[in-house]
């Protein structure tokens, strides 16, 4: 334990040793962002609404993917991208041969902090959403929105793990994972309830996307009654738990079926 | 020529090496154009909007995504990133050595790997979405105008891609100059939400740019939406861009050569 937090130390302060690249990235990626809102705003700004859902719901609504997601990349998106690489050029073998889980031991080599930007911008859309759209913050609701930020993460770190797994399996994994990260998630940047019904039941049970931001947007604003909104958390958070395991296992799995491309 | 044809060919062919990956692509395309179609009849319940520009039909905005997802297909260049792997990698110094022209080559792998996406990306996905969505036709005279200012568009922002790549001489950080671009491009030239529905404060900053000429303009002759003149004047302001782009990477082109006889002296 003692071992890893010096590891990862040593990393960071690796990364940090480019500041102005470092500080570019984070900048880059927060403008991104920025510009996506405001073409929310353009469009929330001519038609008054979507769905039923105003300016700032929508935009608590993005908010709530950018935010998990940011959690989620910071830790895993860089270190899953670069197996495929590493199984291609045969360096992903020393992994193994270390006396370090070879899961944990790619998240340290492979840190990437470029995330960071995500993370400050969705803090900050949070902050004024909260303000605007008045939410009044009793206990259980200050809980049930922390519950389903980490489900959240859990399920958005879930598929990113799955896509670093099939790279040991598929050579080009990377375009499923991007259709399944980013051709998918476009879905959920407007509330479901747009689509017609076998896409809310895709995106709700076999790509679970939607507990990442919809059904939890729907608890913060109040939009259930009580005993649907504690199911809702329930749920999250059992099926977070869930992905997550199920994705490290299937990681394991394929970790010990891995064939170097060296041998 | 003969040279340049069979390069072409060759980088065509190579895009179908790997199935899967295809097979993915092709569903991220068809999962693009649903997903925005679903947020425009949601977003246009009522079939039509009345806008500063006039009334807008939701059979039209369903063109519109669909004509815009076609330009966006054809004009995809990357240029840029070519250019700044091969600046930082060095590998640029063997390519100019060749004997061949080594930015014809650069746009001759652009364009073969667009034929590619028409071909085997965009002809699948706009069969299903215009045998289930349906789409305005134009007027032939349109049609014909509309394909001229396709053109134009794809080598504007080709131009304005390579200017960009060759400012990998100078700076190494080029993929956030990419981004930045990117971004820009992808709200102000109207490519995802219609210029129409701006309001004025960005309507004003989107005119400014050159962004507009790459997706609106087309589109808008495509949609009819412009007389006579303004079709004239649109192609018009259309080539100057170009030109100005066109020597602005000739100067820049010229200087960055010199740049590299200096790190290699």
């Amino acid at each position: 334990m003692k071992l890893l937090i010096k590891y990862l130390s040593l990393i960071i302060k690796s990364r940090l040793e480019y500041r102005l690249n470092f500080f570019l990235e984070v900048i880059i990626n927060i403008f991104s962002y920025v510009v996506t809102y405001i073409s929310i705003w353009v469009l929330m700004n001519q038609f008054g609404g979507i769905g039923g859902w105003s300016y700032y719901e929508v935009m608590l609504l993005y908010n709530f993917n950018l935010f998990t997601y940011g959690v989620a990349s910071q830790i895993f998106f860089m270190p899953m991208k670069t197996i495929d690489s590493l199984v291609k050029e045969g360096r992903f073998d020393s992994m193994l041969i270390r006396p370090v889980n070879p899961f944990i031991n790619i998240l340290m080599n492979h840190a990437y902090l470029g995330f960071l930007g995500h993370i400050i911008l969705g803090f900050i859309v949070f902050v004024i959403c909260f303000g605007k759209l008045e939410i009044e913050w009793t206990l259980l609701r200050v809980l049930a929105f922390v519950v389903l930020m980490i489900a959240g993460v859990l399920i958005q770190a879930s598929i990113l793990i799955l896509s670093g797994a099939l790279s040991f399996k598929f050579i080009q994994a990377s375009a499923f994972a991007d259709t399944l990260i980013y051709g998918i998630r476009n879905f959920i940047n407007y509330p479901i309830t747009i689509y017609s019904g076998w896409l809310q039941i895709l995106l709700t049970c076999l790509v679970p996307y939607a507990l990442v931001n919809f059904y939890p947007t729907g608890v913060i604003l109040g939009k259930y009654n009580f005993n649907h909104s504690v199911a809702i958390v329930l749920v999250c958070s059992a099926v977070g738990m869930a992905v997550f395991a199920l994705s490290y296992a299937i990681f394991n799995k394929l970790i010990n079926k891995y064939q170097s491309a060296g041998g | 020529m003969k040279l340049y044809w069979e390069y072409m060919i060759r980088q065509f062919n190579s895009g179908l090496t790997y199935k899967f990956n295809y097979v993915c692509n092709l569903v991220s395309k068809i999962l693009f154009v649903f997903s925005q179609y679903f947020i425009w009849k949601a977003l246009m319940e009522k079939q039509t909007v009345e806008t500063a520009s006039g009334s807008i039909q939701f059979r039209e905005m369903i063109t519109y995504m669909l004509v815009s997802t076609f330009i966006s297909t054809i004009i995809n260049s990357d240029v840029i990133l070519e250019l700044n792997d091969k600046i930082k990698s060095g590998q640029i110094a063997l390519d100019i050595v060749k004997p061949i022209d080594y930015k014809k080559l650069l746009f001759v792998n652009t364009v073969s790997k667009n034929l590619y996406n028409v071909i085997y990306l965009l002809l699948p996905t706009m069969i299903i979405s215009i045998a289930i969505f349906g789409i305005n036709i134009p007027s032939l005279g349109n049609g014909f105008v509309f394909i001229i200012s396709v053109i134009l568009a794809t080598l504007i922002n080709y131009m304005m891609c390579f200017c960009l790549g060759i400012l990998g001489f100078w700076f190494s950080q080029l993929w956030i100059m990419n981004r930045l671009v990117y971004d820009l491009l992808a709200l102000f030239s109207g490519k995802v939400i219609p210029l129409w529905f701006f309001p004025v404060m960005l309507l004003k900053v989107a005119d400014c740019l050159p962004f507009k000429m790459i997706y609106t303009v087309p589109i808008f002759i495509y949609l009819e939406k412009y007389n006579n003149q303004e079709i004239v004047l649109m192609l018009f302001v259309q080539l100057i861009w170009l030109v100005i782009l066109f020597v602005v990477s000739r100067l820049l082109w010229g200087r960055g050569m010199k740049k590299i006889v200096v790190q290699g002296g």
